[in-house]
């Protein structure tokens, strides 16, 4: 499976403005609604907010990785917002973890057959482990270097 | 020092694979050797066998849903953590599960 089927540049967007959680959330879906990876807005996003509910997706590592899987979802796929302004993911003090400056949002559906899709998926989300990704994600300066960072990492697991 | 490790959480997506990535990384760090069991949306990934049970000092366990066969683990002993400590503090896991076995 090549990277592009699951993330483009239309997917990311660099310089995402949000102040909250549902926010952030809310315009990466139309995101994808917007490229057409998912055919209908509120299925999925009710999805993405339900599974928020059973356990925060704010990884404790400045990254929030919210998801959801629902038959809305044409495609697979990784939508990356960096936050103009990093915020806290959780409005309660006690769930504060250090601010979050990008958001991965991930979707997938039942109905697509096989795995490729989720091990890319899922490899995507493991990039963030690697502080020399996680620092590339932090400082690159466009859509391209970002890609093409995500593209050499994978290369190497 | 031989670690298994099994993680598992509720979509199977996203915690599941960077605990275990988490586990990888900080287990190289300390220079022990780890094999991590996956239960995600892809089934289980790198099963943890009766051999590896065996030869391994301690398991790690971040189940945050029912493992499947999870009576497979009822004889070692268990450092228990949840998929999210893992991922924000794998370094920390992996000593404390290392001093599990020195006590």
């Amino acid at each position: 499976m090549r990277l592009e089927e699951i993330i483009t540049e239309k997917s990311i967007d660099l310089e995402l403005e949000a102040k909250s959680k549902s926010e952030a959330i809310e315009k990466l879906v139309d995101v994808l609604l917007e490229n057409e990876r998912i055919v209908e807005k509120e299925p999925f996003l009710q999805n993405v907010l339900e599974r928020e509910k059973t356990e925060s997706t704010d990884m404790g590592i400045g990254v929030a990785i919210p998801h959801g899987i629902s038959d809305a979802v044409a495609q697979p796929s990784v939508v990356i917002g960096r936050l103009k302004d990093p915020f806290y993911w959780e409005e309660d003090e006690e769930l504060q973890e250090e601010p979050i400056f990008a958001v991965f949002l991930l979707a997938s559906s039942k109905n697509i057959q096989g795995n490729d899709h989720l091990e890319m998926i899922s490899k995507i989300a493991t990039l963030l482990i690697d502080d020399d990704f996680k620092h590339t994600l932090r400082t690159a300066s466009s859509k391209t270097i970002l890609l093409n960072a995500i593209q050499s990492h994978l290369g190497e697991m | 020092m031989k670690i298994i490790a099994v993680t598992s959480c509720p979509i199977g997506m996203a915690h599941t694979y960077m605990s275990s990535a988490a586990l990888k990384k900080a287990a190289k760090k300390a220079g022990v050797d780890i094999k991590v069991e996956t239960q995600g949306s892809m089934g289980i990934r790198d099963k943890i066998t009766k051999k590896d049970i065996k030869e391994a000092n301690v398991l790690i366990m971040a189940a945050d849903i029912a493992l499947i066969e999870g009576e497979r683990f009822n004889n070692i002993p268990t450092y228990k953590s949840t998929t999210s400590k893992i991922i924000k503090n794998g370094d920390e896991v992996i000593q404390k599960a290392i001093e599990l076995v020195n006590q």
